[in-house]
């Protein structure tokens, strides 16, 4: 699998709307979904193919948006690197956040593992903040990036643009037609530093390098003419794309699993003194945490739980051994605009990004290149457009409430 | 068959335009949404803190300006900005619409001249309006508040609760760079409009009649514009023939 970087440094107001609710606000997502990104190159190919509209859409165009397995175009987050907090994460009620944003802040640690422990020994589980003071603590979403050696949040900051229409015979402005859009700014302001413009990483998977070759080349040289989100010939939606090819590194999965293992391994001899009982010494563990939302089906109906069933489905592994443990999961809707119907998108249910599922099976070492693949193609529907991205094992599960980061 | 690496070579490109306004008087382009001033009509600014003259404002401008221009020349035109009475509904709007300059290939029904260019609520607008910034640092320059108050005319006395107060930017000649870009479905005839409706425009924001927000255009920067003879004469032979 082949992989391009995309960098996206926000140049004007991006108005990537989330939803048109009731009101006359249009609200601003929180980081530019992958379908805004392919929505917008696949645009600029066909406006720029249009020299003979009858020519059928094949080649590089197929293969990239319509062939049966598509290049995947994953949300772009704010930052470098970012990351979706894993629904499992808590953090203070009164003082949330990292240890690093601020004095008094006791941070966020994770309870996974935690949970799965005091679940499978049947003791309830109620954590408190990490300092020891008995404050409340509860479930801390959004995007994280690493800082040095720990973490910290990365957002964008948004604002209203309030627009009227002018009546052209008065010069004064239109009756109903005065309304807010609701932008994600261009810059981010920082403490005694000058104000820095609001940058956001995704990638694009391909199958093909020399497609992937070709395609990086295309960025770059169009990168100009590619506009994101509404209002875009009024000025919003302007970006600066840096492509460039990620250097096929070995996957550190294998690493990771072992470390939850062990992790999990002692986390349960931790948990012994409140009651004895042992894990099947044949059991391994994996997390599969959802880094985007994710359209699941489960026999033609909506779900929010990934099952067993349908990640043996989704990776081609047969394996009556594999078992759900843990699901911490919730829900959303979305919908969108598709350029090249002319129409809106259905609305779908989506499973929350930040949902965790905790697996356990007696053939581990099988489910590793699966894993790794579903790392970079998702699970789920619409993985082309970004939907079911996952993290397998991530290492924040690591972090619990002693060492809350 | 499409192939990324010929599609810049097939002669579908994008006419980008810089435009560079200097200013002769403050500026006033203010947004009732700010917040942050003690005004009651803050000036906008972007995430920077820098000047700007929205895209939204200079393309509604232009607009309005191609508009009186065509419907000048004879053109039928819709009535922008209510999309009840804009192409291809015009509810009501009296005018010889169906003609087949007014045709666009895919789409529907017909589409003035002017929504040619700027669009309408299904024809997508060939025309991309960018901010007109000012690159001078937010350090480099004050706001000024003008105090202004509406007059009793009975009593030549100021009238209650008529004080307010407008920021404008300084009374310098502040400079404003930004771009138009004609998209590659743009219609030729289009540069010699938008060429036309720049000249007309003399200021921009609010106050206008009372001294704020007048501009001149870099005339270099309106040189990428020049329409050719035959643009100009299929302007020229208007909606009478």
């Amino acid at each position: 699998m082949e992989t391009i970087q995309l960098t996206l440094t926000a140049e004007s107001p991006l108005a990537i709307g989330r939803q048109k609710p009731g009101g006359a606000i249009s609200e601003a997502q929180d980081y530019i979904p992958g379908s805004v990104i392919r929505g917008a190159i696949a645009g600029l190919i066909l406006s720029q193919a249009q020299a003979n509209p009858h020519a059928p859409l094949e080649g590089d165009f197929a293969a990239l948006f319509t062939a049966a397995q598509p290049a995947v175009f994953t949300n772009a987050y704010p930052g470098s690197q970012s990351k979706v907090l894993p629904a499992t994460a808590l953090s203070s009620k009164n003082d949330p956040g990292f240890k690093d944003s601020g004095k008094d802040k006791t941070g966020i640690f994770d309870t996974l593992i935690d949970r799965f422990c005091s679940h499978k020994l049947g003791i309830p589980f109620d954590p408190t903040e990490p300092d020891g003071s008995g404050g409340r603590v509860e479930p801390y979403r959004g995007f994280y990036q690493p800082k040095g050696s720990q973490y910290e949040m990365a957002s964008t900051g948004k604002r209203l643009l309030t627009r009227v229409g002018i009546n052209r015979r008065r010069a004064t402005a239109a009756d109903q037609i005065l309304y807010s859009l609701e932008v994600m700014n261009e810059g981010q302001p920082r403490k005694e530093q000058p104000i820095r413009a609001t940058t956001f990483n995704g990638k694009i998977y391909l199958r093909d390098a020399k497609l992937a070759e070709t395609l990086t080349r295309y960025i770059q040289a169009n990168a100009h003419l590619l506009r994101l989100g509404g209002s875009v010939s009024r000025g919003l939606g302007r970006v600066r794309i840096e492509a460039k090819p990620q250097s096929s590194t070995p996957s550190s999965l294998p690493q990771r699993l072992t470390t939850f293992n062990k992790k999990l391994q002692e986390r349960w001899q931790a948990w012994q003194i409140f009651a004895s009982a042992k894990l099947p010494s044949d059991r391994q563990y994996f997390a599969i945490g959802l880094q985007s939302g994710a359209i699941l089906r489960d026999n033609w109906q909506r779900t929010t739980v990934l099952s067993p069933a349908m990640l043996q489905e989704e990776t081609g592994i047969e394996d009556g051994s594999l078992c759900l443990e843990l699901a911490f999961s919730s829900y959303d809707y979305v919908s969108g605009w598709n350029a090249a119907w002319g129409l809106f998108k259905d609305v779908d249910l989506v499973t929350s990004p930040g949902s965790v599922f905790l697996f356990s099976t007696t053939q581990l070492d099988r489910w590793i290149p699966a894993l790794t693949d579903l790392e970079q193609i998702g699970v789920g529907e619409r993985t082309s457009e970004g939907f079911g991205q996952v993290e397998v094992c991530s290492e924040f599960h690591l972090h619990f409430w002693e060492n809350a980061v | 068959m499409i192939r990324l690496a010929e599609l810049p070579l097939q002669g579908r490109t994008t006419a980008s335009v810089s435009l560079t306004a200097t200013l002769s008087s403050a500026l006033s382009v203010g947004s009732g949404g700010s917040s942050g001033s003690l005004a009651d009509k803050p000036i906008v600014k972007d995430a920077f803190g820098r000047l700007l003259i929205p895209g939204s404002q200079l393309k509604g401008r232009l607009r309005h300006e191609c508009e009186k221009l065509a419907r000048g020349l004879g053109w039928a035109i819709c009535q922008s900005p209510d999309p009840n009475l804009m192409c291809p509904k015009r509810e009501g709007i009296p005018g010889r619409f169906e003609r087949e300059e007014y045709r666009v290939a895919g789409y529907e029904g017909s589409h003035c001249w002017v929504c040619q260019i700027f669009g309408n609520p299904t024809l997508p607008s060939r025309l991309w309006v960018d901010d007109l910034v000012c690159d001078l640092s937010p350090e480099g320059y004050e706001e000024a508040l003008r105090p202004g108050v509406t007059l009793n005319r009975r009593r030549q006395t100021a009238e209650d609760q008529r004080l307010y107060f407008i920021e404008t930017s300084p009374a310098t000649a502040l400079k404003f760079t930004g771009s138009l870009h004609l998209l590659p479905d743009c219609p030729s005839w289009g540069k010699a409009l938008i060429l036309a409706a720049l000249h007309h425009i003399h200021a921009l924001g609010g106050s206008k009649s009372a001294g704020l927000g007048w501009l001149t255009w870099d005339p270099q920067s309106l040189v990428p514009l020049q329409p050719t003879e035959q643009d100009w004469a299929q302007l020229g032979q208007g909606g009478w023939v």
